[in-house]
């Protein structure tokens, strides 16, 4: 509940801010959307119109409570600004299993992030668009309408490679899967294939991002004095914070997220 | 990329970036570009590897509004990125035109803010703590009655509408000591207290509107968010705001270029015509690594990003006559604990009231939690060079360094400077002492040498830019150089330039406000 969250009191809540990385259209925001809304809008205009978005993920007696950063558009010329990374418990950096050149791009995003972010961050690797190369049996199988306007045309696919035929569809993939696994095992991420448009795969990714999250310690630093580890998770914490909206006279009931 | 924006904003200091944000949510297509590789331009929050190399960079090639000249820097830390410092510090007073942006751009959800522990003035050897507000007056022992009536008089003057005040006709201009004493009969003492600590005027000449307008400001501040008038920003302040306002811009729709060189800016109107057709974009720029040219239809920067064709011509060949104001800075780490327990007598102003929410006892954290402080150096007669030194500190609270670090801003405006001295001014020279003295008045031991340190000279032309040398070019002017009134400074420009883009390059179905309601946070439940 609103009420509750502003207060800052949600017992067995916890805040997690998760970032997103990865290169340009690879379906950020669409999985994003797919978790939250369990939405997929086909033909997205790229970003999202909200400075983040929020998600409770339960976990056993715990509820997490994501909020998630989408980049905005700011990676685009490699423009993301240090408050993006700051204080980030989770990343989820997205490439597309049918261009390869994006891979080689989320392995320089988990690069920086291991410079720019907590030392601590549980990160993410996930391989989406994979609808485009799975014969349509598993999961749920988009249906391709039959007057293929948006046909299997992804989110944010690039214009002149949408196939159109499943016949194609295992010549498209240009990341395999043990290639990226393997990767993601030696740089100790989790991996996942994902489909934001058929929802394959996402809710495990952030379920299992919240497996992973050192919640205890992140209760520990946000209840605590605030002094012990690092800086809780939303800075302006309970204790030394001043809110500035608290004050404001058409203090509004939003959340205060 | 579609390429045709309809505004550009080059350097992404807080007042473009807040003009770049409230344009963009106003549903103008904008392009962010900066040539540095960090957002805030001159705001900037940087960490110490990152200001080792900003005082090494090469000077610009062409004399700016606003130019900064790093003299020497000395020393590296541990662990850089855990350090947020600040090349313009600042607090933010509590009511103010930066605050009424944060909120309501939503900006303010995007930064952490912490209120002022301690302000003190130094006064005969020893550091003496200014009070947060006017209502105690009556209590304090060390000022007579007739002091405390005028003094009372005085602080009513501040707090009410003075502009048109016939105690101010034709005195606005007048140094503010000069007035206190002769309109309102303080002594010389009391005079001195009210300009350093309330009005904090840092030079003695200061006008008396500008000192007055601040006093109101502090006095209208105190008590909003508690006893402190005036709030410290989370990780470095200024540039981390001017970040928050980038992402509101890009959350919006707006492009972000960082580090990239601009290679032209190139105006397409022809001079007989200056802007008839409005399908053409305007000006085509050329940046660095960018393969595509990027077109808009109107610019909106500061100084330094604009080639000559584009300036009023009054900027660059102005004669050095054009008055020049020098302010003096200097940024160091200490890592030895501060005692901030000697901050704690007081100057003979009013304390807040004992019944009050935040009473003195309640008030005051213990000095060991005390993690941000204003100190204040009012200036001396052996001293003539600078005015009031300001010295600015901030802890772990503030998250701009780790635990049990402190990071110490100082700065003084420099005085009576012959025409050429720039070239042979030291802010070193300046600067050491109160650094030096100030962690003598806080340590028990012996005095910490910093760890790291910088010094640098700031020069700020004050000759009248013109806010648009053409019709779609608007410059930004640079932000003044007081700790306590350029972020406000910073949100009034950019109101100013967000309506003169709302007059020039009109949207179809018009703008109505500078910032749009916010919106809900959406899918709050689950």
């Amino acid at each position: 509940m609103a009420a509750e969250a502003a207060s800052g009191n949600v017992d067995k809540s916890v805040q997690v801010k998760l970032v997103l990385l990865g290169e340009a259209a690879v379906g950020k925001s669409s999985i994003v959307l797919r978790f939250v809304s369990n939405d997929f809008q086909a033909n997205k205009e790229p970003t999202i119109g909200a400075a983040f978005l929020t998600q409770k993920c339960r976990l056993e007696d715990r509820v997490l409570r994501y909020e998630i950063w989408d980049t905005a558009g700011q990676e685009r010329f490699h423009s993301l600004a240090p408050m993006y990374y700051r204080n980030a418990q989770a990343a989820v950096v997205v490439y597309d299993v049918t261009k390869a050149a994006s891979l080689e791009k989320a392995k320089s995003w988990v690069k920086e992030l291991q410079r720019q972010a907590n030392p601590n961050i549980v990160i993410a690797l996930a391989g989406n668009k994979v609808d485009l190369v799975t014969p349509s049996s598993s999961a749920a199988p988009p249906t391709p309408s039959p007057d293929g306007d948006d046909e299997p045309d992804d989110a944010t696919a690039t214009p002149g490679e949408t196939p159109s035929a499943v016949a194609e569809v295992e010549s498209l993939r240009q990341v395999p899967r043990d290639e990226a696994q393997a990767y993601a095992t030696e740089a100790g991420l989790l991996f996942f294939e994902t489909s934001a448009k058929t929802g394959e795969g996402v809710v495990e990714v952030f379920t299992e991002i919240a497996k992973k999250i050192p919640i205890e310690h992140i209760l520990a630093s946000t209840r605590g004095s605030g002094r012990n580890g690092g800086p809780p998770g939303r800075p302006g914490g309970q204790q030394s914070g001043v809110n500035l909206d608290a004050n404001a006279t058409q203090a509004k009931n939003a959340c205060n997220c | 990329m579609d390429s045709h924006f309809d505004v550009v904003v080059f350097g992404t200091g807080l007042t473009e970036s807040i003009a770049a944000a409230s344009l963009s949510k106003a549903g103008y297509k904008v392009v962010h570009i900066d040539t540095n590789p960090y957002y805030g331009g001159n705001e900037a929050s940087l960490t110490p590897d990152e200001l080792t190399q900003w005082c090494s960079r090469i000077p610009p090639s062409k004399p700016n509004c606003c130019d900064y000249a790093c003299k020497s820097q000395t020393g590296t830390v541990q662990s850089s990125r855990q350090y947020s410092l600040s090349l313009s510090p600042s607090v933010i007073p509590s009511s103010g035109s930066l605050i009424t942006s944060l909120i309501a751009s939503g900006v303010a959800r995007y930064g952490g803010f912490r209120l002022l522990d301690k302000a003190a003035v130094y006064s005969s050897g020893e550091l003496k703590t200014i009070p947060g507000s006017k209502e105690a007056i009556f209590k304090s022992k060390d000022i007579s009655l007739v002091d405390k009536r005028r003094l009372m008089r005085f602080l009513l003057f501040a707090s009410g509408d003075f502009e048109s005040a016939k105690e101010l006709e034709g005195r606005s201009e007048m140094p503010f000591i000069e007035f206190l004493e002769e309109v309102f009969f303080l002594n010389q003492d009391l005079a001195g207290t009210v300009a350093n600590a309330l009005a904090l005027c840092t030079s003695p000449k200061e006008h008396t509107i500008l000192a007055l307008q601040r006093t109101r400001q502090y006095l209208r501040s105190s008590g909003k968010y508690g006893p402190s008038p005036f709030l410290i920003g989370h990780y470095g302040g200024l540039g981390e705001l001017a970040q928050g306002y980038c992402r509101t811009c890009a959350v919006s729709g707006g492009t972000y270029i960082l580090g990239r060189r601009v290679l032209s800016i190139h105006d397409m109107a022809s001079p007989t015509n200056e802007c008839a057709d409005t399908t053409t974009p305007r000006f085509k720029i050329s940046v660095d690594d960018v393969s595509e040219p990027i077109f808009a239809d109107l610019i909106i920067s500061s100084d330094d990003y604009l080639p000559q064709e584009l300036l009023p011509v009054d900027v660059l060949g102005s004669a050095p006559s054009s008055s020049v104001e020098t302010s003096a800075f200097c940024i160091a780490i200490v890592d030895q604990p501060l005692a901030f327990s000697k901050l704690s007598s007081q100057v003979p102003l009013p304390e807040v009231d004992a019944d009050s929410a935040h009473s003195t006892t309640q008030q005051s954290p213990a000095n060991d939690d005390i993690s941000t402080a204003l100190i204040i150096f009012p200036p001396e007669a052996r001293r003539q060079t600078n005015g009031v030194v300001t010295v600015l500190i901030e802890g772990e609270e503030t998250f701009s360094c780790p635990r049990g670090k402190h990071i110490l801003y100082i700065s003084t405006p420099c005085l009576n400077l012959s025409s050429d001295a720039n070239e042979s001014l030291d802010p070193k020279d300046i600067l050491r002492p109160y650094l030096m003295d100030t962690l003598r008045l806080l340590s028990n031991g012996p005095i910490p040498e910093p760890a790291f340190s910088a010094y640098y000279l700031r020069n700020l032309s004050t000759s009248n830019l013109p806010l648009s040398p053409k019709e779609r070019v608007i410059i930004s002017p640079p932000l003044s150089s007081h700790f306590a009134t350029k972020g406000d400074e910073a949100a009034r420009n950019a109101e100013t330039i967000f309506w003169e883009v709302v007059k020039r390059l009109p949207k179809g179905d018009g703008v109505e406000s500078l910032w749009p309601p916010l919106e809900e946070d959406q899918n709050d439940e689950d």
